[in-house]
């Protein structure tokens, strides 16, 4: 029988510890695939955020460094400037990148490194128990806003994708979801690209993909991936946000 | 480890031992200065240090190429007997670096009246102390730590030891940080008193020999 899908070898065996219906797992078969089908699966250095995806070490099938929470862009770029022919990741959360990360990812895309940054959007701090993140929406009932963010006393929520594309830094840029089939075929090029961005010595890339936390949004899959769709996309649209070859 | 230099030229050499020390254990190496050290200008000589044999990396994140597993570099263990091994091996390297590691310098020490411990600047100033008390015929001996991770214990308590030795004094500007050690390592065989500036103020070797004086008539 012909082989219609296949696990990517850039994948360990480990199961993955994700809550049902969470679209991390998504975002990392995305990111391994892209690995193997570009052919550096042996020259990449992944690394892990705190949060929910700080067991990726255990997931992607290649070298791993785990960072303290929202310090991966600077290990990442120690780790470049070493070894400036491998391919150097982070993948990263919006509390880990967006909240106590925020000094570093600025400065890394300032800096211009050439490292590819996934950043995983969900509005919210997953692993700690759905707490208000830099990225959830205004009037988002989290643990720390049960009635709802409320803007006049926590502020708006950052939006990274636009903000790092004013800085001349940056190469590539795109805000992708991953929501429904189509999305994460276009998810799948963004990522596959912002590598080849960094493999052309292009400097900075970074990828925003929207993603759900069906648990801590208390809702089923289906309907956080709706909700996804309904809410996040509106205030987070998607698209190339900076694409200096463009 | 934390190394505590007392002069500049000590301060070039630890410093570049540092990264050796740090790279052939893997662990943060920390300078630990003060005001004095950071603004005093003093010429120094670069290349008086011979640089350590660092071992091989193989556990750096390299990118895997032909070998035949990852690396992975983190320290988060969810179970709780990996977690215990892996403090059991932590732990080994910390008493490997006790022993070999542990630096200090011994001063006068020889038939002491009494001891001082101190480190960094305030070791400076307890030298003039020690020729000061000198003049008025009473011995000063010092032990001045260069580690203060590792620190020098068993140093301590064996000038401490000396028959001749009255007492311990923990010289520092703070209010305090160091004397808690010296009291385990002289571990109730002498007495140990404390004398601390801070905010920026020098202890003053009039100071201290008058502190040592009192500590010796049974006031301090
Ligand atoms: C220095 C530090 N501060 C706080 C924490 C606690 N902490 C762990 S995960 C996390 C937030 C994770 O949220 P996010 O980055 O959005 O990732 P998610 O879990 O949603 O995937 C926080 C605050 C920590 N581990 N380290
Ligand atoms: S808590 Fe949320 S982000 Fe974390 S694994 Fe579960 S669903 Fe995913």
């Amino acid at each position: 029988m012909a082989v219609v899908f296949q696990k990517t070898k850039m994948l360990t065996d480990a199961p993955f510890h994700y809550c049902p219906g969470c679209t991390h797992g998504i975002i990392h078969r995305l990111v391994a695939e892209s690995l193997e089908e570009l052919g550096v699966g042996g020259t990449a250095i992944g690394v892990a955020p705190v949060g929910c995806a700080v067991f990726a070490y255990d997931y992607f099938n290649c070298d791993m460094q785990e960072a303290a929470h929202g310090r991966a862009p600077a290990v990442a770029t120690g780790i470049k400037r070493v070894h400036p022919d491998k391919i150097v990741f982070t993948y990263q959360g919006d509390g880990d990148l967006a909240s106590i990360g925020a000094a570093e990812i600025v400065h890394a895309a300032a800096r211009s490194e050439n490292i590819t940054v996934i950043f995983i959007n969900n509005a919210i701090y997953g692993m700690t128990g759905g707490q208000m993140a830099p990225t959830t929406l205004p009037g988002m009932v989290t643990t720390t806003s049960p009635y709802g963010r409320d803007t006049d006393h926590c502020g708006f929520p950052v939006k990274i994708s636009e903000m790092l594309s004013t800085l001349d830094g940056s190469s590539f840029i795109e805000r992708v979801s991953v929501h429904d089939v189509p999305n994460v075929i276009r998810a799948k090029k963004a990522i596959k690209k912002a590598f080849q961005c960094q493999i052309d010595g292009k400097g900075f890339s970074l990828i925003e993909v929207l993603s759900t936390c069906p648990t801590n949004w208390g809702m089923e899959p289906q309907n956080a991936l709706n909700w996804l769709k309904d809410n996040m996309v509106p205030y987070y649209p998607l698209g190339v946000y900076k694409d200096k070859e463009a | 480890m934390v190394l505590a230099p007392a002069n500049l030229q000590e301060a070039v050499e630890l410093t570049q031992e540092g990264f050796d020390i740090a790279d052939t254990y893997r662990i943060p190496v920390m300078m630990l200065g003060d005001g004095m050290l950071g603004q005093v200008m003093e010429p120094v000589e670069f290349g008086t240090y011979t640089p350590r044999q660092l071992p091989e990396k193989t556990w750096a994140t390299t990118g895997r190429g032909q070998r035949p597993q990852n690396n992975i570099i983190n320290s988060l263990y969810i179970k709780p007997d990996v977690l215990e091994k892996m403090n059991r091996n932590l732990q080994k390297l910390y008493d490997e670096i006790a022993q070999k590691e542990t630096k200090y310098e011994l001063y006068n020490v020889e038939g002491a009246d009494i001891l001082v411990v101190a480190y960094g600047t305030t070791a400076r100033i307890v030298r003039n102390v020690i020729a000061q008390a000198a003049q008025e015929g009473l011995k000063v001996g010092m032990v001045r730590p260069i580690t203060l991770w590792p620190f020098p214990a068993a140093a301590i308590a064996q000038a401490a030891a000396q028959p001749s030795v009255k007492g311990v004094l923990s010289v520092e500007m703070s209010t305090g940080q160091m004397v808690d050690d010296v009291k385990i390592a002289v571990n109730g065989a002498k007495p140990v008193t404390f004398y601390g500036r801070s905010g920026g103020m020098i202890p003053l070797p009039q100071d201290i020999l008058a502190h040592i004086q009192s500590f010796l008539g049974g006031k301090a």
